[in-house]
């Protein structure tokens, strides 16, 4: 039976292969599509993090005094609390833009224990933290902008990095210079690989001289004692800023990026719908050329049934060749998103960060293609079964 | 002599229900394409297409954007005391004014936060825009007083944001005493009094100068001066460059979204199309015999079958077209990168996207046809006419 339905495919090879073809790239694309808004809900289904961030209430762009932190580490539940302010600059020219952070090294390495040192080809560290703790000047990098710039510009460990920052221009508008200290690499997602960490205290000290200016602080990140209800801790920490200047907000670091993604809007919605038309125009696709392929083969079904073969069987074959196109064609397609997932997340990480094809969108790209070939098999086998042999060996196509 | 025009768009008829498909199958195509365009053009059209050329924005220099820009007022009235480029009213003052700038988050009718953008104005700001910015309802705010007026866009998606609602910035309750409408992304901000808003925020300076010029001002000109003028340098942009330099990062993402899905299914859609006319070919397979054998030469039999893709591709790209045009002036709200707040527009079916999706649906009915048409003009008469 199953050597019939292949043969049956192979009778015209060309407009098998094609729709194979087709199958191919539109599980493709429903997979890519389906990951992108997965990316853009990276963060949310991610592990929950215990570390709360402090931000102002007003806006994502405004920050708050520095006084705030001591208020901040009065609170008993608080410990390890580290400063940190987006920098928003770029390199050498605009179009090379990733994020930048002021931190504060020591209670940072503290609070992200997640971030680890990063290893060359040949396994060996690259830098080490503690050198960037000594350096004022020091930074670290994520791997995956370092590798980007390590071929195109050779960055390497130990050397300097100018960054040109559009909201703190340096002196006379030159440009900031660290000093590579070391690449970190994250396993979670949660840790942006692609963000540059600085110390405060150069970002202030270079402030000071340039603008006569303390830096306000766009966040405060702080963990809470073992065993604290963080719920009761946000809630103390925003009561101390009630009165102003700057009300502020309290969260989990997990809840914030839900709020973030929430502030996207419905771009991801609108992906989704996108997804949902090529679905729909493979189901047709599919559903076309079984027919076509049936109709050829009306006066075969007549043979067979006039051979004695019984319309279940006949059923059973045209649903078989149904499923055989879809189940190759799906999976290769599956095969080819899975396998391309290495490429498209270079490519496309500035808008898209954690492009990551779960297995969750395996799967539930697996089942939308076996749908697919259920109808466009059992379409074609409806009308094969109800046929009669005479009528069918009659026919002319 | 070329095969009657009708041959084409008989067989078309006779073989309806796999035209039917296939011309669905390069509609969902061409309607993804055109919707993701109508997107673009909708974003685009919004900010490039309001700002004014009259109008010049001064921002500090190496800043992209308001926000990033900072204008302490000192400098702010170097620059506008030192440029006579700009107009002067009925009362002889130079027609500009400082504004203050913020994304502010609020909460969205239907829950979830945003960022709005807030703005601090002064009373020349509405003098500076003209008519591009009309009051629809109620008054602008005092200056001096806690009071706003909101964007139209914002009334239906932003809690508090109606006429005598008291919206909350940090620790001000400011009152919504005017609603205006502007054709561009204004319509999506909230304006107070500059001076209020900046002290309700806890802004120290604020974050453009913005100007209206006389007729005939050399812009680039005036923007090489400022660009290193020794006591306020200056970046200066008109309106319109301004705003369409706020539209980059997502207006060539949804570009590249667009174009990628286009070639993805594009492909796609012509294996379907090349499949579908492979299968006409070869039921006609009898009657090209027959073509050929009363003198047809194969010339005109390869367009015949070309002819009839390319009516399929159009026949697609036209349902396509139909489709997303009920999309056309659909409100929808998406952030735009560039600031990170969150900007209403329409979709829009522009002529671009129009002629846009029929080409490309052309294009897929000739990739798809020209393989089949070329094979049945290809075919030997005898072996032809033989087949049943």
């Amino acid at each position: 039976m199953l050597k019939l339905a292949l043969k049956n495919l192979f009778a015209h090879p060309v407009r098998t292969v094609l729709t194979f073809g087709s199958l191919v790239v539109a599980t493709f694309l429903v997979c890519f599509l389906a990951s992108l808004v997965t990316a853009l809900e990276a963060g949310v289904s991610g592990n929950e993090v215990r570390r709360l961030w402090t931000q102002t209430a007003v806006s994502l762009f405004s920050s708050m005094p520095q006084s705030y932190q001591s208020k901040i580490e009065s609170l008993p539940e608080v410990q390890a609390i580290s400063k940190f302010q987006w920098f928003g600059g770029y390199y050498k020219e605009q179009k090379n833009f990733f994020s930048q952070f002021a931190v504060d090294p020591e209670p940072f390495l503290e609070l992200y224990p997640e971030v680890d040192l990063a290893n060359d080809a040949n396994g060996d560290p690259l830098g080490s933290f503690q050198d960037f703790v000594a350096d004022r000047r020091g930074c670290i990098v994520g791997k995956a902008v370092f590798d980007k710039y390590a071929e195109k510009e050779g960055w390497e460990v130990g050397g300097t990095l100018p960054i040109i920052g559009t909201i703190f221009p340096g002196k006379d508008g030159a440009a900031w210079e660290f000093v590579i200290s070391a690449v970190f690499d994250a396993e979670e997602a949660n840790v942006d690989k692609n963000n540059i960490f600085f110390h405060w205290d150069y970002f202030e000290e270079t402030l000071k001289d340039v603008r006569g200016e303390v830096p306000e602080v766009g966040t405060f990140v702080f963990e809470p004692a073992e065993g604290a209800d963080l719920d009761a801790v946000c809630a103390s920490v925003d009561a101390l800023f009630a009165g102003g200047p700057m009300r502020t907000q309290t969260t989990t670091e997990s809840e914030f990026q839900r709020q973030f993604v929430g502030m996207i809007g419905n771009l991801p919605r609108f992906i989704a719908f996108l997804g949902f038309g090529v679905f729909v125009a493979i189901v047709l696709a599919c559903v076309n050329t079984m027919l076509m392929a049936a109709r050829e083969q009306t006066h075969d079904v007549g043979v067979l049934k006039a051979l004695g073969f019984s319309d279940g069987r006949v059923f059973g074959l045209m649903l078989t060749q149904g499923m055989l196109l879809c189940g190759v064609g799906g999976g290769l397609g599956l095969l080819i998103a899975k396998a391309s997932e290495a490429g498209f997340r270079k490519s496309i990480q500035i808008y898209f960060p954690g492009y990551q094809i779960a297995n969750e969108t395996l799967v539930g790209a697996a089942i939308a293609i076996v749908l697919v070939g259920l109808v466009s098999g059992a379409v074609p086998a409806f009308n094969a079964r109800r046929m009669s042999p005479v009528e069918a060996l009659r026919a002319t196509v | 002599m070329l095969v009657p025009i009708n041959y084409s768009f008989r067989s078309l008829f006779v073989r309806r229900s796999a035209t039917l498909l296939t011309v669905f199958g390069i509609a969902a195509t061409v309607a993804v394409l055109a919707g993701v365009l109508a997107l673009q053009q909708g974003f685009v059209t919004l900010f490039s297409g309001s700002g004014r050329e009259d109008v010049v924005v001064f921002l500090r220099p190496g800043a992209n954007a308001e926000g990033e820009s900072q204008f302490a007022r000192d400098k702010a009235q170097i620059v506008v005391k030192g440029t006579p480029e700009i107009a002067l009213d009925d009362e002889g003052r130079p027609m500009a004014s400082m504004e203050s700038y913020l994304a502010v988050r609020l909460e969205r009718i239907g829950g979830g936060e945003t960022n709005v953008p807030v703005r601090g104005v002064e009373p020349m700001s509405y003098a500076v825009q003209g008519d591009h910015v009309r009051l629809v309802d109620g008054r602008w705010p005092q200056p001096g007083a806690d009071e706003v007026a909101v964007g139209a866009k914002l009334v239906d998606r932003i809690l508090n944001c109606r006429m005598g609602d008291v919206v909350q910035l940090n620790l001000s309750p400011m009152r919504v005493v005017g609603v205006f409408e502007s054709d561009g992304p204004y319509a999506s901000e909230i304006w107070g009094d500059n001076d209020r808003i900046l002290e309700a925020l806890e802004r120290p300076n604020p974050n453009r100068v913005i100007a209206r010029v006389a007729p005939g001002t050399d812009v680039a000109a005036l923007a090489e001066r400022l660009k290193s003028d020794p006591q306020a340098p200056a970046k200066v942009q008109t309106e319109r460059e301004y705003l369409t330099n706020q539209t980059g990062a997502l207006s060539s993402f949804l570009l590249f979204l667009g174009s990628f899905m286009a070639l993805v299914m594009g492909t796609a859609a012509v294996f379907t199309a090349t499949n579908t006319m492979l299968s006409a070919v070869s039921a006609r397979t009898h009657e090209i015999g027959i073509l050929l054998s009363v003198g047809y030469r194969p010339g005109p039999i390869f367009l015949a079958f070309l002819l009839e893709a390319l009516v399929l591709g159009l026949l697609g790209g036209v349902a396509g077209c139909l489709l997303v045009l009920p999309v056309n002036g659909i409100e929808t709200g998406t952030t735009n990168f560039n600031t990170f707040t969150e900007i209403g527009f329409a979709f829009r079916i522009t002529p671009v996207v129009l002629t846009s999706a029929v080409t490309f649906s052309l294009v897929l009915g000739l990739l798809g046809g020209a393989w089949p048409a070329w094979r049945a003009s290809r075919m030997k008469p005898t072996e032809a006419l033989r087949r049943r």
